[in-house]
């Protein structure tokens, strides 16, 4: 398995100085399994330079066919899908995951492309589309991996996605608090979700100062590492910062957690890939 | 009058080391009148920006009476909305106009990105500031020193297109426009009328001719489009806007270098709209 974020910033993109290392992208990760099934996790503005590289493979043509998983449908994690250029092919098909809320998976997508937002209504955009609305525990297959959606808590229905391939784990808990509001400690969801993966990427949108904030649904680094702890996680990757965190502050805190953890851990950049070898 | 760029990339925000001379940033622009009015133009990620000066300013405090000016509802243009600091000030008021689109109300599009499905702000309700909402047409108004005249233009969806006059001196600003089918000169006569005698223009350049037979009917002008104009309008300085997220910084100025050949005596000043950058009389 391997992965590579395109997005890692959370809320918003922030263009500019002091985001050009760890990216100013919205979520958006590749994930490529061991028979080469590609999944795209969550729609940020990391998609469309995702995108642009897909179109040296089958997706030029039209043959491309990849699983979109999104944690949920807040802003940050679906605005990149209108640019994403093999959406625009004939031929190529998508299927796409989200967790069951109210409104149906496809008069959301019709929002997003609706005419006096966006030129290209989802219809005429070319691509073939297939929307699957989950819930926690749905399981499914891309390819080669098997898929367990996870419940997180968040102020809106997210997912988190569970992904196993040839003995290796990942696991995208990208919008979560430990628990759910006026609720203490780590949930056991998260822990079992979590539970002896290879990799772990994780909310990291607060900072200390905000761990006793209004319940928001997001959590600190070493909330994190709290939870990476308890689940006993191989490698901790750093995920959706929050927009105000420039490249040093990202620096100082990793540093502060070196200094104070043991654990694996990481800060996640836009252009970084992870290899995960399958098990000899 | 001061003039500035908060935004200047169209489509979609494009973060990352190959945007940071002219920004990565979609369209907001700001005036400030000599009277003091601040006068935002569209909420595309640069708004943020901008409301971010404003709080250092003091409108963390102060209280304030500003208008925001939208030129139409794609995306690119109101993504910035629900990050607007100003928006969660109790005691601030804005007035927000724009077009009027046949099969929703202007309050009702920008209210649709603040739903739950979409943002935890879930209502524009939610959004403490006193805003109000006015659909406008083709016309003119006054904000403090300020003269906004404002028409139509042809665009993908309806479109408005505002010039700020003050003391004399005009800014026009020519977002997302196409000049397209039969009526192509009718149309740029409408524009060369709007666009005259204005010390600046600014205007959609985000294609090449070379390249525009791939891009017909998305709603862009090029940017000889852009020379064109400013030169029929008797422009002085001529800024070319809404930039393609697919170029960089090198390839925004191998675009410029293509309008630079083109260039006679007489015609205007030609240069790449630039986050930051300020026009100030």
């Amino acid at each position: 398995m391997k992965i590579t974020f395109w997005g890692t910033r959370g809320t918003y993109p922030v263009p500019g100085e002091e985001t050009k290392r760890y990216g100013g992208n919205t979520p958006c990760v590749e994930v490529r399994t061991s028979d080469n099934t590609l999944l795209i996790l969550d729609a940020g503005t990391g998609i469309r330079p995702l995108g642009r590289i897909l179109f040296r493979e089958a997706f030029a043509k039209g043959q491309g066919e990849a699983f979109v998983l999104l944690s949920h449908t807040h802003w940050d994690h679906l605005q990149g899908f209108p640019f994403f250029g093999p959406a625009f092919i004939k031929g190529n098909q998508f299927h796409i995951y989200a967790p069951k809320q109210d409104n149906a998976l496809l008069a959301i997508f019709r929002e997003l492309t609706y005419s006096p937002y966006f030129p290209v209504p989802l219809d005429g955009m070319g691509a073939t589309f297939g929307f699957h609305e989950i819930s926690a525990g749905a399981q499914f297959q891309c390819g080669s991996a098997t898929v367990t959606c996870i419940g997180l808590h968040h102020p809106w229905h997210v997912a988190g996605y569970r992904i196993e391939d040839q003995g290796k784990t990942l696991v995208y808990f990208p919008n979560t608090a430990l628990n759910e509001k006026d609720t203490a400690g780590i949930s056991s969801s998260l822990v079992e979700g979590a539970k002896d993966a290879d990799i772990l990427l994780f909310d990291s949108t607060l900072s200390e100062s905000q761990t006793n904030a209004p319940w928001s649904g997001h959590s600190t680094a070493r909330q994190a590492i709290a939870l990476a702890k308890q689940a006993k996680v191989k490698r901790l990757v750093l995920f959706h910062y929050a927009p105000d965190a420039s490249d040093s502050a990202i620096d100082a805190l990793v540093s502060e957690l070196r200094a104070e953890t043991d654990i694996a851990f990481e800060a996640s950049m836009e252009g970084l890939s992870i290899t995960l070898e399958r098990e000899a | 009058m001061e003039f500035r760029f908060w935004g200047t990339r169209g489509s979609i925000p494009v973060p990352g080391p190959g945007t940071l001379r002219y920004g990565g940033n979609t369209p907001c622009c700001e005036v400030r009148a000599k009277s003091g009015h601040v006068i935002i133009i569209d909420a595309g990620t640069g708004v943020i920006n901008a409301g971010h000066r404003l709080m250092q300013e003091g409108y963390d405090q102060k209280p304030l009476d500003a208008t925001m000016l939208i030129t139409h509802t794609h995306w690119d243009h109101i993504q910035g909305f629900p990050f607007f600091r100003p928006f969660f000030q109790p005691n601030h008021r804005w007035s927000i106009l724009g077009p009027r689109h046949a099969e929703r109300r202007l309050e009702q599009l920008l209210d649709g990105q603040l739903v739950p499905a979409f943002s935890p702000l879930e209502s524009l309700q939610n959004l403490k500031a006193n805003l109000s909402f006015q659909e406008i047409g083709e016309g003119e108004f006054e904000i403090g020193s300020v003269k906004i005249k404002q028409i139509f233009v042809p665009h993908t969806t309806i479109t408005l297109c505002f010039r700020f006059e003050e003391a004399g001196r005009a800014v026009v600003f020519a977002t997302d426009l196409e000049y397209l089918g039969d009526e192509i000169e009718e149309q740029k006569k409408k524009m060369e009328k709007h666009f005259a005698g204005a010390e600046v223009l600014i205007h959609d350049g985000m294609f090449l001719n070379a390249d525009y037979h791939r891009f017909k009917g998305w709603g862009h002008a090029t940017a000889e489009d852009c020379l064109e104009m400013a030169r029929r309008s008797g422009n002085k300085k001529l800024y070319i806007y809404h930039h393609d997220p697919n170029r960089d910084d090198d390839s925004l100025e191998a675009l410029l270098a293509v309008v630079e050949n083109l260039r006679q005596p007489g015609d205007p000043e030609v240069l790449l709209a630039k986050e930051g950058d300020a026009i100030c009389w």
